[in-house]
């Protein structure tokens, strides 16, 4: 941390004038909370800004607060439950149990089970299964589930992509089939891409871990990794997840640093189930740092047009974007 | 086989730890950081209830999407410069629809007040305005530019040809003079 005397009129100017960067804001505030006469000063340059005091409303902050309430009260914080060594040991032996039985049932799948399924076709898919876990299932995804998710555990089919939330259950494992692929969990959320055109599988995890196996190898792809399995060369390798944005679809979620504008159309492609059409390649060049939270796409395109001076226009399914290049 | 469901529940273990931990570092954070992430977007915003909506905005993003932070430091980065970027779209957007700046800096100056608040307002405000008046004529156009127009220190210095370190130099200056100026009114 910076020290928190050192600050000169410029910066509180900058701030005020709402120029100030990240770092500079941090240390602004830093000083003004240090001491009473800091506050004061502060106050005073504020007086002269807005010609009024903005007091520190206790409001602001309570309401604020109140408003995260049902956010927090929401999932995780109510699933937490502690676990003694006891219980630890006892839900082992029934995941060693449920090894072995899945084991087996590798073998010899069980034709007896009534499936159920639900497909993805032009639009993205959110949905609860029976055991509480969601799934967020891209455009032309398919996924199936045994009814009522009975049986020792919960078994998944999916062709596609899909984004899944699991409830923790460790005594009913999750698993995951792709093909030749299986991707099991405990509780965590993650993303399964099975690619056809570059004929791979991909789990993206973006927390928790899961463990990717085929018939003769496996790994253990732990939040901010992604796996990988070639069905080429038949290889399952790691690679460290650089953003998020390919779970956009079911995140609304997308950020970008210093990305060209080329890669953030194929992004905003893939989440938002559109095409992209340059007038002018040029401006496939143009770098963009920005981050979006659950905007819709006219909103983000009028954010990139204001950034990088361009023009677009949304016609049907397609944008098209025209400017004379980036300066 | 045995082997891998061991660590698969650890994991689950592991995994309760760290929402305990995360929901601890969020709430400390709201607790500590609310104030001056506030005082951040309203300067950048000019408008509280825009900045209310950009602080909620971002601590819900860290809460849907978990992002692990380790330290209170790293989580105070995080939430600056997550108001830093959210602010940016926020003008940027409303800049298409109108010269938002302009409107909402006026709009900051004249809402929420009660009429015993209105005279000492006008007072001040005329202070200022004849405060500004004595100001080097370079710098009080600069201060003028940024608080009155809303224009962006960019903008300014392109407009008259300055570099931006000048514009923010002038800036601390013209705030510097109207504080000692107006000593008897703050």
């Amino acid at each position: 941390m910076t020290n928190p005397t050192l600050i000169d009129d410029t910066l509180l100017g900058k701030f005020l004038a709402g120029e100030a960067t990240p770092e500079e804001a941090m240390q602004v505030n830093d000083w003004i909370e240090a001491s009473e006469e800091n506050k004061t000063r502060y106050q005073q340059f504020e007086k002269i800004w807005f010609a009024e005091t903005q007091e520190e409303r206790r409001a602001d902050k309570e309401e604020v607060w109140r408003k995260l309430q049902p956010l927090l009260k929401n999932k995780t914080v109510a699933k937490q439950i502690f676990f003694t060594p006891f219980r630890l040991a006892a839900s082992l032996a029934l995941l060693v149990g449920a090894g072995i039985v899945i084991y087996f049932w590798n073998l010899n799948p069980p034709d007896t089970l009534t499936w159920e399924a639900r497909e993805a076709h032009q639009d993205v898919v959110a949905m609860t299964l029976p055991d509480g876990s969601s799934v967020t299932m891209n455009r032309k995804s398919h996924i199936q589930w045994p009814k009522g998710m009975e049986g020792p555990q919960r078994n998944i089919v999916l062709k596609g992509e899909a984004y899944f939330d699991v409830s923790h259950n460790p005594s009913k494992p999750f698993v995951i089939t792709v093909d030749d692929i299986r991707i099991k969990v405990l509780g965590t959320a993650f993303n399964v891409q099975n690619d056809s055109i570059k004929n791979e599988v991909e789990t993206e995890v973006t927390r928790g871990k899961v463990l990717m196996s085929t018939s003769r190898k496996e790994i253990i792809i732990e939040a901010g990794m992604k796996g990988i399995y070639r069905r080429a060369t038949g290889e399952l390798s790691l690679e460290k997840l650089v953003s998020e944005n390919n779970i956009a679809y079911a995140t609304r979620a997308l950020s970008f640093s210093n990305t060209s504008l080329d890669e953030v159309t194929r992004q905003l492609s893939k989440a938002y189930g559109v095409q992209f059409v340059f007038t002018n390649t040029k401006l496939k060049e143009c770098p963009l740092t920005t981050e979006y939270h659950n905007q819709s796409l006219s909103f983000i395109m009028d954010v990139i047009a204001e950034s990088l001076h361009l023009t677009y226009e949304i016609k049907d399914n397609t944008v098209f974007i025209s400017g004379d290049g980036c300066f | 086989m045995t082997f891998h469901l061991f660590i698969n529940d650890i994991r689950g273990l592991e995994s309760k730890k760290t929402s305990f931990q995360f929901e601890r570092l969020f709430k400390e954070s709201f607790d500590n950081f609310f104030d001056g992430l506030h005082r951040y977007a309203t300067a950048m915003l000019k408008d509280e209830d825009k900045a209310n909506d950009a602080v909620q905005s971002i601590f819900t993003r860290w809460w849907e999407m978990k992002t692990d932070l380790e330290t209170t430091d790293s989580a105070k980065a995080y939430l600056y410069t997550a108001v830093y970027r959210h602010c940016l779209n926020v003008i940027r957007h409303e800049k298409i629809k109108s010269n938002h700046r302009v409107v909402a800096a006026r709009e900051m100056v004249t809402h929420t007040m009660v009429d015993s608040d209105l005279n000492t307002f006008e007072e001040l405000d005329t202070q200022i305005s004849n405060a500004m008046n004595d100001l080097p004529p370079q710098c009080r156009i600069i201060f003028e530019k940024s608080r009155l127009e809303g224009k962006r220190y960019v903008e300014i210095a392109e407009e008259m040809d300055l570099s931006v370190k000048t514009i923010e130099a002038q800036m601390g200056k013209a705030l510097r003079i109207l504080r000692e100026k107006l000593k008897d009114y703050l």
